[in-house]
């Protein structure tokens, strides 16, 4: 009898598990609405510089590999890969790849497009460091690429979305503009339609060489405004929204039905100051003004919740991140090292921002907290468009960055690169240019940690905050990575009726 | 007058893009890229070139070929992409006229008629809220109430004709105050003319006196009113493009002006400027067509002209 019973309560739980998996998952539904931010510039891989493009793009195009956050690269349309030498690379590339024109993927494709980002100003010093001429095919599937030094960064610029391969023949076809507007790729979709600046609808490549795309179509809707995109989720407009506003993530939450996905991201905010400004070639100033700044009482105000005080010089999940923890805040020090540094009646500096909300927000709490050492601070706003040209002549500024590469992130402090911080340290020049060459991983951690270090002691710049990514996602969709740039791969997204 | 217009306004637009601070190459290529970089983008675009030269290849690339330049950014031409927004702003400017005009009208005939009375007063209050309301905010409560609320109709997008209700009403509504004040201070004048009287006086029915007697002759303004706010919307709507996710012309233009893409922004007010130069040429065939007076100045007359007519003319 106790058998019978146990029998049938566990032939019960069976049925009831059954049913509610089969309420929980239901049917497949064969579209995919995401609501972005902005609409895309272009679908020229070569001639993109946004996230926005890069979203898209990945699920069009193939790079030759893939790096996971933490720096662990992955085969994708190479198979594997050699160091002939310390400049020479020799990629083995899959065999069965065919674009979407039909076209069979080759080495002269790889050639071809590495080639075009040198030739387009908006890619090429991402491959700065490819010698394109000495690189050559041995045969249709097998490649030696060349470097002009030895450069470890290699595999994070070829997984890059500016890297994504395209296809020689329907480039030279269609020429630039038109592909940029009719893209083809070997990814596992394909364009079907782009309504300018209203929506962009992908469809399934069922020629796919590998995992075919889970979800039939997909379609990407444009819509600026933060607040409409919750909408559009409410409504059940859209399935996946991006960008979520901080003071959203509440009401995403309430939504019965759907939820917030959020993560670390590659972003980061920075106070810069001029290296080549007299008054603050002090570096007793320089810590002066750090310590001035309660960090974590800025980000809580300004960012209300949607950030976390930055803990480094660099995003928490990029390769040799060194946690030295949120910048100490102490007046008194702060004080001190005024008077140290010869500024104890005081002194005015100017700092210039960017018109965004957010750079307003920080300039204001940061001026405030730097008026209690005795600092008068000019706070210059300018449009985007001025900003980017004008910064690197004021003494401080704020630097919104966005990336994975260590090499890329620290290229700011480069005296070769010249930009906002107008570099002129010789010492850390020499010690970026040699962290780029070592290949062994913990030889090359050990470098950017020890720039990492002399970062903190020098004080070129303030962390002030990392931002995370913030996804609105019904409770319907699943398989959605929290991808830390936004490119997320939807051939794995799949969602219910 | 078109031409000069334009030639002006291209001078202008030029020079002030030209000399307005801020190099389209640090912008569009970031803070990331380097001097050899953004020579290799000042090659492309020509701006290397002095001033005079570069508007020289600008205008003859207008004249001959009707080419307005490439966009920086999506280094599409920027005909192509100012023709592929236009349809979207042309339609909403179209619809919310449409929706300006009969509620607007109508409320100011309705007004006039009825000169303090219960309904003139809430016709004058809702158009006075009208006008002073702001666009965004009452597009914002349109669609919590219609698409959040009553789940009605889409929040946003312009596709279908249940996405242009929301918009064209959240545009209409504001124009349509404009409007329903025009009419009524213009039928109030006219209603008091003696014609008026006398037709009355006649025994024609109040229908006929309000819309054959009254309202033709109260028309001219409401025209004026009408071609001014339906020019300014097909420059774009931006604040109601943004909320409703409309692919327009005025979101086109904000978006070049943040990053300062010289050649659309260019092509952009040149366009608008065209539209508009146009659309003043249609009202002042309009006005032919509302008012004889104004139509026999365009015709010859066929018997001798009298004096006080000519002066009625130039006063005009």
């Amino acid at each position: 009898m106790k058998k019978i019973l146990s029998l049938l309560f566990w032939a019960g739980v069976l049925v009831c598990s059954f049913a509610l998996a089969g309420e929980a998952k239901g049917k497949l539904k064969d579209t995919l609405v995401l609501a972005t931010w902005e609409d895309l510039a272009t679908m020229d891989p070569q001639g993109s510089s946004r996230v926005s493009n890069w979203m898209v793009q990945r699920n069009i195009f193939d790079t030759l590999v893939t790096e996971r956050p933490g720096g662990v690269v992955e085969p994708k349309l190479a198979k594997s890969w050699e160091f002939l030498d310390d400049v020479t690379v020799r990629f083995y590339l899959r065999d069965d790849v065919k674009f979407h024109n039909g076209e069979p993927f080759t080495a002269e494709d790889v050639l071809f497009t590495i080639k075009r980002g040198l030739s387009n100003p908006i890619s090429a010093s991402t491959f700065q460091f490819f010698d394109i001429d000495n690189s050559k095919i041995i045969d249709p599937h097998t490649v030696d690429l060349k470097l002009k030094s030895p450069y470890a960064a290699i595999f994070n610029t070829l997984a890059g979305g500016r890297a994504s391969i395209v296809s020689k023949k329907a480039v030279e076809e269609a020429g630039d503009s038109k592909f940029a507007r009719a893209p083809v790729g070997s990814g596992p979709y394909k364009l079907r339609e782009w309504v300018s600046g209203t929506e962009i609808s992908l469809v399934r490549n069922d020629a796919y060489w590998g995992n075919k795309a889970i979800t039939k179509n997909v379609v990407f809707k444009v819509i600026p405004e933060a607040a409409n995109r919750v909408i559009e989720l409410e409504t059940g407009g859209a399935d996946v929204i991006y960008e979520v506003a901080g003071t959203d993530i509440d009401r995403v939450n309430e939504i019965d039905g759907a939820h917030v996905l959020m993560g670390d991201s590659n972003r980061y905010m920075f106070i810069t100051f001029s290296m080549k400004d007299e008054t603050l070639a002090s570096k007793d100033l320089r810590h002066a003004l750090s310590y001035a700044l309660d960090k974590d009482a800025i980000v809580k105000a300004c960012y209300s919740g949607a950030a976390r005080t930055a803990t480094g010089y660099y995003p928490s999940n990029v390769f040799a991140f060194k946690e030295i923890g949120v910048l100490p805040y102490d007046l008194e020090k702060a004080k001190e090292l005024m008077k140290k540094s010869g500024h104890e009646k005081g002194l005015t500096l100017n700092f210039l921002v960017d018109s965004r909300e957010m750079d307003a927000r920080l300039a204001e709490a940061i001026q405030n907290m730097w008026n209690r050492i005795g600092l008068k601070v000019n706070i210059f706003q300018m449009a985007f468009s001025n900003y980017t040209s004008q910064g690197n002549t004021i003494q401080i500024g704020l630097r919104a960055g966005n990336a994975n590469e260590p090499s890329n992130i620290l290229i700011v402090y480069d005296p070769e690169f010249g930009e906002r911080l107008q570099p002129n340290d010789e010492k850390l020049a020499a010690m970026l240019k040699e962290a780029i060459t070592f290949y062994d991983s913990g030889k090359r951690a050990a470098a950017y940690e020890a720039i990492q270090d002399y970062l903190h002691d020098m004080r070129y710049s303030i962390p002030l905050a990392f931002t995370p990514v913030i996804y609105g996602l019904s409770d319907k969709v699943e398989g959605f990575d929290c991808d830390p740039r936004q490119q997320v791969d939807l051939y794995k997204v799949s969602i219910y009726e | 007058m078109m031409i000069p217009v334009l030639i002006g306004v291209s001078f202008a637009i030029f020079t002030l893009m030209y000399f307005a601070p801020g190099d389209p190459a640090d912008i569009i290529l970031g803070d990331m890229a380097t001097e050899a970089d953004k020579a290799m983008f000042r090659k492309e675009h020509g701006l290397d070139a002095p001033f005079v030269v570069q508007y020289f290849y600008y205008v003859k690339g207008i004249v001959t070929r009707a080419d307005l330049g490439t966009s920086y950014v999506t280094k599409q031409p920027v005909t192509t992409e100012i023709l592929q927004r236009f349809p979207a702003t042309c339609k909403l400017a179209s619809l919310s006229v449409i929706v300006a005009i009969i509620t607007g009208v109508s409320a100011g005939i309705v007004s006039a008629t009825r000169q303090y009375s219960l309904l003139d007063n809430i016709c004058r209050v809702v158009s006075m809220a009208g006008v002073s309301m702001p666009n965004f905010w009452m597009g914002m409560m349109l669609i919590i109430l219609f698409a959040v609320v009553l789940k009605w109709l889409p929040p946003s997008g312009f596709s279908t004709p249940r996405h242009w209700i929301l918009p064209a009403i959240t545009i209409g509504s504001s124009s349509a105050a404009t409007i329903m004040r025009m009419t009524r201070s213009s039928m109030l004048e006219v209603i008091r003319q003696d014609y008026i009287r006398t037709a009355r006086a006649r025994g024609e029915s109040e229908r006929v006196v309000i819309w054959n007697h009254a309202l033709k002759n109260a028309l001219i303004p409401i025209i004026t009113v009408v071609g001014l706010s339906f020019g300014r919307l097909l420059g774009g709507a931006v604040m109601t493009e943004s909320i409703f996710s409309i692919a327009g012309l005025g979101k086109l233009m904000v978006d070049a002006i943040k990053v300062k893409n010289i050649p659309m922004i260019q092509g952009g007010v040149l366009f608008i400027a065209f539209v508009m130069v146009l659309l003043n040429l249609l009202v002042d065939v309009l006005y032919a067509y509302a008012d004889p007076r104004i139509r026999s100045q365009y015709v010859r007359p066929k018997v001798r002209s009298a004096p006080e007519s000519k002066e009625a003319l130039n006063a005009e």
